[in-house]
């Protein structure tokens, strides 16, 4: 393959990657066409140009009618609180399954995983009744352990079969060097594997996230509530105002989008440190 | 040397984790003291004095646009009785589930606005979570039309086998459902009168398809059918017979409810649906209504308060009752029945202030505001509004109130409402028959019955 | 699987003793996991089971038991079949299209373009959005009136307009197509992180052995990515099969049974038809179907190794 040949390879590449770009951002347009539309021009205004292009009015009115700043704080702390627990605990886990030897690790895993496939209707429910019992409905603490739980399969499945792929050298280096297994776990394992926290991170956020129904449930105070929370309040017993609803979800966005932007250095990160000198 | 740059932020998270632990304990502490057993227990109602300063109900709801309202109206109430009304909203589809869960938990809260229907209801009553109202609230109830109240009284062979009897709901509004036309449109067409029978309807859905016009659209991808197709159940069979047929004391095949199922044929054989149809939701068939892309709609009396959200300017429209079918041996009834219902929780230490509240919102000139605020009609009948001040399709609405049905049976399971549903999906794009979807009904329906032996 | 592997032991007794110890030592690994996962998550699961041979309707304490009937009920009802078809149509679709793009994208990021760093953001987003705004988005864009349905006739297909969620002959793709172009985006970050963990020396290596990029990619990115790939494809199945918000916001399971989905069904027993009972034989029948096919595709790729 000559030159031109990689050159044609290359323009393939980018007219993929654009193509897809363009094909993923395109329904946006709509949601960001609502958002600066006026209440009245939604139903009658079938274009995707709002009359006043720079009409943020909906973004201030979302923001303060729904509350936004006080769901937005506690959902920030949900998110890093539930996302750090979810890798320091499945972490742990995962490597015991995939490295260590260990009694009934099979069960233990298998039975992990079948609950991934079970779907549990109102699974919120039962949940909820298992914390009011702990005494801790309507609590902070109350809401993010059973998120953590519940995102504990997924993820030391996710990091299982990555921890699966990475090489063993150093580990049996370190072994033999007489390094005992949480050092290696610590030291060794976590850089290498940070594209795959990385992923656990930014999904973890994303799903805590978007998480609606248990907060529901499980708190009767409104200042307790997450960020979804907000948005329903857009969602009328007879109308749904669309406008409020794009622009909040609009804004939504943004702080996952930041997330995913600093886990992408972990990303870059890795193609480095995978670097083993055996 | 691997750079060590995950402790960085890693640290800075348990950080994190260990404030965040530390702020759920403190508030976990606050709120338990709190705990929402029907509001905070405050010293002055465990004395079970007469002095109601300090008093506080907790009062749930899902009414997004009239939170401020609900708020306002709980401030008055305070500035004249002392009593606290901690207002909270809980918006969208999930109100319904939290109730379910705090039932479960004997967590409701002093007060609700109900999401669900009679059987849905009857369930808490079995589970002795609400409380009867009726025989503590006599004078309230006569302000509401019979009908009204009826929506959630169980009387003796009730079909959701309460035995509890009584009535669980204060009405704060009502609404029946009925078809509305855009009065330029039919003009267009030629069409002079909105009409009286069914065959006058389709004959109006050919002149507007002359017209070029797109006769019809309702919600046929959701809830609406049942509603829609309720008034010809009541025109074909009668009440009576309604009621045995969907108990499965009489067979469903034979008793002339290919009919009903008739209605969405012909509509769909003179070309009045618009086009995606099968799966439109009722939002959707009013964006179309409002932006005169079809003539007629079928939809409920909230629909006056949508129609003026989405465009203030669309005034051109009325309505007109299901019409009746000539080969029909009985009258049309409309469905209708209380939009917003009020319950309060059995478990509720403060009786007396909740039961105040409730009177307090039903109170006339609280219903004036709220109907000025809400999409539906006061239930209230002293509130509504004088003749004058109406407008036309506002008054036919409330006229349609004593034509609502009381009762239109229960089938055995649900099933067989839902078998009927998916069924006039597939009718309205010609992709079924009524025979075809009357036997799928009877199979879910002869299903049920065995079950339930 | 052993990785302890340890230099030749003389002393064969003590070692195994403290092998055993270490076997016992080690669950302290899960222990956490296990504790919180017996707390939460063990409940929900137990209740279900329990349900399934009742007849609870979710609200009331007292139930009867009904022995097998609700899964005699389940097994043999047909449109309950063809929900799950529906999935599994859902699911082969999106392992042909949606991995295969997600996979693509994933290399093509990964050979370090010229702004890949704002592709990688870009791609993300669809999935950052809740099922319900997909939902809106997309009944947006199939509109009989809608963008589609303009584009067609824009080009001079007019005759290919549609009501693509109204019908019942495209229903079903026009949904798995709004699903697919929301899941790309999940399944590219997992292959990504998956490509990252692939040491460069051996890429190094085989340029210095005179390979391109085609052999490249064969040799070394597709036998390296094995776990990773089945990881992906059990993790799509499970999506696409247990797919609802976006079903719920575009077609509720119309016309008809064309877009019912499991998911779907198990929700409307349980809320609608306040039958947590067949709501729970159902989510029963379903995860073990799901537990067998995970445990096939974990068979499969074990023996190609």
């Amino acid at each position: 393959m000559g030159k031109a040949g990689e050159r044609l390879t290359k323009g393939a590449i980018h007219l993929l990657l654009l193509a897809w770009a363009v094909v993923s951002i395109f329904p946006l347009v709509w949601m960001l066409s609502t958002s600066l539309k006026e209440k009245n021009e939604i139903y009658t205004n079938k274009s995707l140009i709002p009359r006043n292009a720079l009409n943020f009015g909906n973004y201030v009115e979302a923001w303060t009618a729904g509350g936004f700043s006080r769901y937005t704080w506690n959902s920030v702390l949900y998110s890093a609180v539930v996302v750090t627990g979810v890798v320091l605990v499945s972490t742990l886990a995962a490597y015991g399954i995939s490295r260590l030897d260990m009694a009934g690790k099979k069960a233990i895993y298998l039975g992990m995983m079948a609950t991934l496939m079970i779907p549990i209707p109102g699974a919120f429910i039962s949940i909820y009744i298992v914390v009011s019992h702990l005494g801790l409905a309507n609590t902070r603490i109350g809401y993010m352990l059973p998120m953590v739980a519940t995102a504990l399969p997924v993820s030391i499945f996710i990091l299982k079969s990555f921890f699966d792929e990475l090489s063993r050298e150093i580990e049996e280096a370190a072994i033999i060097d007489g390094a005992a297994s949480f050092r290696i776990y610590w030291s060794l394992l976590l850089p290498i594997a940070r594209p795959a926290i990385a992923t656990i991170v930014i999904l973890n956020t994303l799903s805590v996230w978007n998480e609606f129904m248990l907060a529901l449930v499980l708190f009767s105070e409104t200042k307790l509530m997450p960020i979804q929370m907000g948005l329903s309040v857009f969602v009328g017993q007879y109308t749904t105002q669309y406008e409020l609803l794009m622009a909040a979800t609009s804004l939504m966005v943004l702080p996952v989008i930041l997330v995913y932007i600093a886990m992408q250095k972990q990303f870059i990160a890795g193609i480095t440190s995978g670097a083993i000198k055996g | 040397m691997i750079e060590r740059r995950k402790p960085g932020w890693l640290s800075l998270l348990v950080l994190a984790l260990i404030l965040a632990i530390a702020a759920g304990c403190a508030s976990g502490q606050n709120e338990s003291a709190s705990q929402n057993n029907g509001g905070s227990p405050s010293p002055s109602d465990r004395t079970d004095s007469q002095k109601k300063t300090g008093e506080k109900i907790v009062f749930w709801h899902y009414l997004n646009d009239r939170h401020d309202l609900l708020v306002g109206m709980a401030n008055d109430f305070k500035s004249q009785t002392g009593i606290e009304v901690d207002v909270q909203l809980f918006g969208g589809d999930g109100f319904k589930q939290k109730i379910i869960a705090s039932a479960q938990t004997d967590s409701l809260p002093d007060l609700m606005t109900y999401s669900g229907g009679a059987g849905d209801l009857a369930k808490l009553i079995e589970t002795k979570s609400v409380m009867e109202l009726g025989g503590k609230m006599g004078d309230t109830f006569k302000k509401f039309p019979e009908s009204v109240v009826k929506a959630y009284s169980y009387r003796e062979g009730n079909p959701f086998n309460v035995k509890d009897y009584g009535t669980y709901a204060v009405p704060m509004d009502t609404n029946n459902m009925q078809f509305i036309y855009n009065k330029d449109l039919f003009a267009q067409a030629g069409i002079t009168e909105p009409p009286q029978t069914w065959e006058q309807l389709l004959q109006a859905v050919d002149k507007l398809n002359a017209a070029g016009i797109t006769p019809f659209a309702t919600g046929i991808g959701s809830w609406v059918i049942g509603p829609m197709a309720a008034p010809y159940e009541f025109a074909y069979l009668g009440e009576e017979k309604l009621i045995r047929v969907k108990e499965g004391k009489e067979p469903l095949i034979g008793s002339g409810y290919e009919n009903v199922l008739k209605i969405f044929e012909d509509l769909y054989k003179h070309k009045a649906f618009a086009e995606g149809i099968a799966t439109m939701d009722l939002p959707k068939a009013e964006q179309m209504f409002v932006n005169g892309e079809v003539a007629m709609i079928f939809d409920g009396s909230w629909a006056i308060g949508v129609f003026n959200q989405m465009d203030p300017n669309f005034q051109h429209y009325d309505v007109f009752m299901p019409p009746k079918p000539a080969d029909a041996a009985h009258e049309v009834k409309i469905t209708g029945g209380i939009g917003v219902p009020l319950v309060v929780s059995q478990k509720t230490k403060h009786q007396d202030a909740v039961l105040k509240f409730v009177d307090y919102l039903v109170a006339k000139e609280q219903q004036q505001k709220y109907a000025e605020k809400s999409f539906n009609l006061p239930a209230n009948m002293e509130a509504a509004k004088s003749e004058g001040e109406m407008s036309s399709a506002l008054r036919n609405f409330s006229l349609g109130m004593q034509h609502v049905y009381e009762s239109a049976g229960i089938y055995p399971s649900p099933n067989v409402d839902t078998a009927m549903q998916k069924g006039v999906q597939l009718i309205v794009i010609g992709q079924s028959t009524p025979d075809k979807v009357l036997k799928q009904m009877d199979e879910a329906l002869q299903k049920a019955l065995k079950e339930k032996k | 699987m052993n990785p302890i592997s340890l230099p030749n032991a003389p002393i064969v007794k003590r070692k195994s003793r403290k092998l055993a110890c270490r076997r016992y030592f080690n669950l302290l690994y899960v222990l956490p996991a296990l504790a919180l996962f017996g707390v939460f998550s063990l409940f929900p699961i137990v209740k279900t089971v329990q349900y399934s041979f009742t007849d609870a309707n979710g609200i009331n304490p007292n139930f009867h038991y009904v022995g097998l009937a609700n899964y005699r009920s389940a097994l043999t009802d047909s449109q309950w079949w063809q929900a799950v078809g529906n999935g599994g149509v859902f699911a082969l679709l999106s392992l042909i299209f949606m991995n295969s793009i997600a996979l693509l994208l994933s290399v093509a990021v990964n050979a370090n373009i010229r702004g890949n760093q704002i592709y990688q953001v870009v791609f993300y987003i669809p999935p950052i959005l809740s099922g319900i705004v997909v939902g809106y988005v997309w009944k947006w864009i199939y509109d009989p009136k809608g963008i589609l349905n303009s584009f067609l006739q824009g080009i001079g297909l007019g005759g290919y307009t549609h009501a693509w969620i109204g019908s019942t002959d495209t229903a079903l793709y026009a949904v798995a197509v709004s699903s697919m172009w929301q899941g790309v985006g999940g399944s590219f970050i997992l292959f990504l992180a998956g490509l990252q963990g692939i040491p460069k020396e051996w890429y190094e290596a085989a340029e210095i052995d005179g390979a391109n990029r085609l052999q490249k990619l064969r040799y070394i990115t597709v036998p390296s990515l094995r776990s990773v790939y089945t990881m992906v494809n059990i993790l799509t199945i499970l999506g696409a099969l247990g797919i609802f918000n976006q079903v719920y916001a575009m077609t509720m399971g119309g016309p008809g049974y064309t877009t019912e989905v499991p998911a779907l069904r198990i929700y409307r027993e349980a809320f609608t038809n306040s039958d947590f009972g067949m709501s729970s034989a159902f989510s029963i029948v379903f995860g073990v179907m799901l537990f067998i096919l995970s445990l096939i595709q974990l068979k499969l790729s074990r023996n190609k190794e």
